[in-house]
């Protein structure tokens, strides 16, 4: 990570601290710079303010994530995956204890419940009472396996459990020009929105 | 559906051909004989990326230090030497190819990617590689290309093509997409060719379209069917 790297972490951390907990929020990015923009996140919440919190992949394996934290000496004490794309990419192995690995990724209204069950299975870990984050890596590959109306209720679900625990964030990471009904439905769930290209472009 | 992302290629011509650009993410081979502007090819890609604030990442398997490259650079209008060692940086592993294992050299290649988390990715040329890992050259190829796919990133590789193969077949199999650049003699001169052979997803034009290589823009394709 370079000075202007670290620069935009700092300012998506600013960002997010404006947000009143609980709440949800939309961090826009284009496309090419949605894994970065993920790492950025995770980077900050947990390697710059310690915060613990779930990291839901509906994009790209786990793995991925967990070798870029591990390559930048992010600690992962502090993180769970919840994966649901890592039996689809053929990837069966799970290295790490703190993962949950999802065979059903298809039933994208299902994931709420997974994301419950995860706290309440897992409290060795961590209960959803006693995390800081919910961070979404892409929510448009779920347009391929799932209507708008699917999409719409697990946003409202999601949007739902966020607001009943006290001082939980729920983030979500997409491209507002991959789809324009996708970006109206998260936009009315998804209360805030932080454009990280204009941030970027401000540094 | 999402919208199907691309990334421009930098080749003035080439996007109209294949329906905007390079999928992204997507791994594609650039092959052709010596001459025919391959690494020209990738310099352009990674040019275009870091013009529009992406990130680029070099692998040469050649040993050349970077200043070579910067000298070899000099002649192409097109290339901001601002960009190396910021937004395109260089990274030689020439003496991995020749001293390592492949799996030594692929973990390095990933660690690299992690380090920089570039969106554009070049390989040049990947077909140095072939007689140093002989009986393990394909296993080589095939687990470069899925760890290069896994990464969010279009990355090109570059291959010399030999006399007697029309392109490089052993990495072909794996790839999302294949260009070749060809130099043809015709009426008493050389002239040199792109086509699009292979690329998934994508509508595009096919058959061998002349293109001039100029310091000012690169290799430019000079004429299309559309």
């Amino acid at each position: 990570m370079d000075r202007k790297d670290l620069k935009l972490v700092k300012n998506i951390m600013k960002e997010l601290k404006k947000v009143d907990n609980p709440g949800t929020v939309l961090l826009d990015t284009p496309t090419t710079q949605i894994m970065k923009t993920n790492f950025f996140i995770l980077k900050g919440l947990l390697d710059l303010e310690d915060k613990k919190g779930y990291f839901m992949t509906l994009d790209r394996p786990h793995q991925n994530m967990a070798y870029l934290l591990n390559n930048h000496q992010i600690n992962q004490k502090n993180i769970w995956y919840i994966d649901t794309v890592n039996y689809l990419s053929g990837k069966k192995k799970i290295y790490r204890k703190n993962v949950e690995a999802v065979k059903n990724a298809f039933e994208i209204e299902k994931l709420t419940e997974i994301l419950e069950e995860t706290g309440e299975k897992r409290n060795g870990f961590r209960t959803l009472e006693d995390i800081d984050f919910v961070l979404i890596d892409n929510l448009a590959p779920m347009l391929n396996y799932n209507n708008m109306e699917n999409i719409q209720e697990f946003l409202s679900s999601f949007e739902e459990l966020i607001i009943s625990h006290n001082n939980l964030l729920g983030c979500l990471v997409m491209d507002s020009d991959s789809n324009e009904d996708l970006d109206k439905i998260v936009k009315k769930h998804m209360k805030n929105v932080v454009d990280v290209k204009k941030l970027k472009e401000d540094i | 559906m999402a919208k199907f992302e691309r990334l421009s290629t930098g080749i003035k011509g080439l996007d109209e051909m294949v329906d905007g650009g390079f999928p992204f993410p997507s791994v594609s081979l650039i092959a052709g004989g010596a001459g025919t502007g391959k690494t020209t090819f990738g310099l352009k890609f990674l040019t275009e990326g870091a013009r529009q604030g992406e990130q680029g990442l070099f692998f040469t398997t050649l040993s050349e230090p970077t200043q070579w490259m910067l000298r070899y650079t000099n002649q192409f209008d097109f290339i901001n030497k601002d960009f190396f060692g910021n937004e395109i940086k260089y990274q030689d592993i020439g003496l991995l190819v020749q001293n390592e294992g492949y799996e030594e050299l692929l973990d390095f290649i990933d660690d690299k990617i992690a380090e920089v988390m570039p969106q554009r990715i070049v390989i040049d040329p990947i077909t140095v590689v072939g007689p140093y890992f002989e009986n393990e050259y394909r296993s080589f190829l095939f687990e470069l290309i899925n760890l290069l796919k896994n990464w969010q990133a279009v990355s090109v590789l570059t291959g010399e093509v030999a006399p007697d193969e029309p392109y490089p077949q052993e990495v072909t199999y794996a790839v999302d997409s294949v260009i070749l650049l060809s130099m043809l003699e015709e009426e008493g001169s050389r002239r040199k060719y792109l086509e699009v052979l292979k690329m998934r997803g994508t509508d595009h034009t096919t058959g061998k379209q002349p293109i001039s290589i100029t310091t000012e823009d690169g290799i430019v394709v000079l004429k299309s069917r559309f």
